[in-house]
């Protein structure tokens, strides 16, 4: 895959879906008619840079993409298609988390007007949701533009955009073809085959600003996780005092991708994804050394009595604080083994083509 | 204007650009793809996928639609600059 296909692949992304297919291909059968138009004039193939110059001239990716999109005047259209996933994926969890607590009411014999306040509950947090990610959004729009992100892109850092796995794999069985089977330069070629991504990393900045922000405030205003049951819970003291930690680090992802969205060469930026990409481990080593009492009783009497035994199972009375403390516990985990997955499932693949050509040769 | 004048006869994106260019009116990659999608979808153009040189191209041309509303723009257009001429040439002659 060279820089046009990954060019295409990442305007693509950001293209209104029912034309998606369609722009793409002609920006595809244009972009290589140009090309081949080039060399015909010069005689041989465009080098890399020659074709990033090219590119240049299309513009962004997300820029590109934003002007075949129309009537969108609440966010601009660069930011629209994440602003809209992003939407999407807090009101979905949103109204799970809300249909769930009033499905309880209901199963527990809330009366018509417990029901009713938890419905209105329900409206009034996923418009204060909306409100919200679309300032979050407005404020990724207006410094992106202000700080003329996009205007200062790249096409080299395209380079394996669109399947950065199955590239990386191809650099490691190349080396391991060309230079010998040492293991350390399996390694140098998968970090060198990954660059850092910068139509991806603006994805990932919009995204993980809102995710950031909606779990830090989340953890101050526990009635954004949980919803009409806050009255009943609230956070456990343990978790209000991991609060300045969790707040740092999540501070420390958003600067390293806004400098891997600023400066994608950084030099540092490898040492970084290394730490991130172990993260996982310490995040399972503390859940396996943590209480699992992420939340606490705070309701009242009445309360308890309709939800304080909820179910018996496996030998003991559970009640909400119990379930949703191992609810908590189970994402947790889930982050937990896909963040360490992520890059063992990486060089585990890259290894295993390296055994397939070693008993192949 | 100078599209739907060019494309009195077919085009694909990419000649479209480059015969435009010859004539002195640069457009950039960015603008004209999105026009050209633009100005179909108001009805002004019409396109197909055809093969040429053994390669997929969409090529462009004026709807009979937009064949009449490039002769109200073009006539609008010939007023305007007469009218501009004028005063210009007004101009020119008080200097």
């Amino acid at each position: 895959m060279d820089l046009i296909d990954s060019y295409v692949q990442s305007v693509r992304l950001f293209l209104p879906s029912e034309q998606r297919d369609d722009i793409a291909r002609e920006l595809q059968e244009d972009l290589r008619s140009q090309v081949e138009d080039q060399q015909t004039e010069l005689g041989r193939s465009l080098t890399a840079s020659e074709q990033a110059a090219l590119l240049r001239q299309y513009g962004h990716p997300m820029l590109m993409a934003a002007r075949y999109r129309r009537g969108r005047n609440l966010i601009g259209p660069v930011i629209f298609p994440i602003y809209w996933q992003v939407m999407k994926l807090i009101l979905g969890i949103l109204t799970a988390t809300n249909l769930a607590s009033i499905g309880l009411l209901v199963v527990r014999g809330g009366s018509l007007p417990e029901v009713g306040n938890a419905v209105t509950r329900f409206l009034d947090n996923g418009l204060e949701a909306a409100v919200f990610i679309t300032l979050v959004a407005a404020l990724c729009e207006w410094s992106l533009s202000r700080f003329k992100v996009l205007e200062r892109w790249d096409p080299a850092s395209m380079q394996s955009f669109a399947r950065p796995l199955r590239t990386a794999e191809r650099a490691a069985h190349h080396a391991v073809r060309e230079a010998g089977r040492t293991d350390s330069l399996v390694r140098r070629a998968l970090d060198n085959a990954v660059p850092p991504l910068q139509v991806r990393s603006v994805s990932e900045f919009v995204m993980l600003s809102v995710f950031t922000a909606w779990s830090v405030l989340g953890l101050t205003f526990p009635t954004l996780i949980f919803a009409n049951a806050a009255s009943m819970l609230d956070w456990a003291p343990a978790v209000d005092r991991m609060f300045p930690v969790i707040v740092v680090v999540a501070i420390l992802a958003l600067v390293d991708q806004y400098v891997r969205l600023m400066r994608p060469a950084a030099p540092w930026l490898r040492v970084s994804r290394i730490v991130w990409a172990n993260a996982g481990w310490v995040f399972i080593v503390l859940l396996a050394v943590a209480d699992h009492r992420w939340v606490m009783w705070i309701g009242t009497p009445e309360q308890w009595a309709r939800y304080g035994e909820l179910a018996v199972f496996a030998g003991r009375t559970w009640s909400l604080v119990d379930i949703v403390n191992v609810v908590i516990t189970a994402i947790l985990m889930i982050v937990a083994v896909f963040s360490v997955i992520g890059p063992c499932w990486r060089l585990r693949r890259a290894f295993s083509r390296r055994g397939a050509h070693t008993a192949h040769a | 204007m100078a599209v739907l004048a060019q494309l009195r006869r077919e085009h694909y994106g990419y000649t479209l650009k480059k015969d435009l260019a010859d004539q002195g009116l640069e457009i950039d990659e960015g603008t004209l793809y999105p026009l050209l999608r633009r100005l179909e979808s108001q009805g002004l153009l019409v396109s197909e996928w055809r093969e040429e040189d053994k390669r997929n191209k969409r090529f462009y041309r004026l709807s009979p639609s937009g064949k009449s509303v490039l002769k109200e723009l073009l006539v609008e257009w010939h007023s305007i600059n007469a009218a501009v001429d004028r005063i210009v040439g007004g101009t020119r002659s008080v200097a």
